[in-house]
């Protein structure tokens, strides 16, 4: 018998039949996995994640649109008044309006201004100091917090007067907040009311 | 060698892909990252307007 012959006779036979076919499946398969299957799947899988990323940040980009322009109509709102945050939290210390604002309010209640001290504050920052702090500032950084002017007024008058003076004082327009008080007599627990309160007066005056 | 040792080997070749590719899937959907956004566009904008503030101020004295 030639060796075609055995090689036809044993592949025609039932049990080796099954296995070659069954081994080449598995071969194949193996193959198309690797070389066909797992890059299609791959990319499949890498697109569907990117997509579901890119729709979370796209409602993020949607949101802050919807802010923005929510800003921009707030900003149109009080685009008009805008000069009262000049007026309530000014660039620059200006001092003198603000020793005039307390004047006019001592001149209204007639209270008697004894001294008026001021400190705290730079007289002279060059601009470009304030460039270079401006130009460092990196996205999302707290912005640089205000300058702290510091007042310190010693008072004389009588109680109704002192708390006009001090309500007249925050009802300005110019930010002020009275950090403490201390009086430097009694007489007026022991005396009428009227007589002279002396009152030792720290506030505190904000700008830019 | 037996065919029923190639099958074998077949099956455990054939399995072994499998598991791998599946692995990989998972690798794949674990570590892709988009590409890098800009995070000041990437985080919710917090800024508002308190319009109420210029309210409170513009009654106060100038």
């Amino acid at each position: 018998m030639k060796a075609a012959d055995k090689i036809r006779e044993a592949l025609n036979s039932g049990p080796i039949k099954d296995y070659t076919y069954a081994i080449l499946f598995f071969f194949v398969s193996s193959f198309f996995i690797v070389f066909v299957i797992r890059p299609v799947l791959s990319i499949a899988v890498s697109l569907q994640k990117e997509a579901v990323e890119l729709e979370e940040v796209n409602k993020v980009y949607e949101e802050n649109i919807t802010r923005v322009l929510k800003l921009q109509s707030d900003l149109e709102q009080v685009r008009d008044r805008k000069h009262l945050l000049t007026e309530a939290l000014p660039e620059r210390a200006n001092i003198k309006p603000l020793l005039d604002d307390i004047q006019k309010a001592a001149q209204e209640q007639g209270i008697q201004l004894d001294k008026v001290a001021v400190s705290g504050i730079y007289l002279k920052e060059s601009s470009a100091d304030k460039e270079l702090a401006t130009s460092q500032l990196q996205p999302g950084a707290d912005l640089p917090s205000t300058q702290i002017i510091n007042l310190q007024l010693n008072i004389t008058g009588s109680y109704d007067q002192t708390r006009n003076f001090i309500a007249g004082l925050l009802n300005q327009r110019r930010i002020k907040n009275v950090e403490s008080f201390t009086t430097r007599n009694i007489e007026f627990l022991t005396k009428s009311a009227s007589t002279g309160l002396q009152l030792d007066l720290k506030i505190e005056s904000y700008y830019l | 060698m037996q065919h029923k040792e190639i099958l074998i080997i077949s099956i455990t070749l054939f399995l072994t892909v499998v598991g791998w590719v599946v692995s990989d899937l998972y690798h794949v959907s674990v570590t892709q990252k988009v590409t890098e956004v800009d995070p000041r566009f990437a985080q919710p904008l917090e800024i508002k307007v308190p319009v109420s503030v210029f309210d409170t101020i513009e009654k106060k004295q100038p």
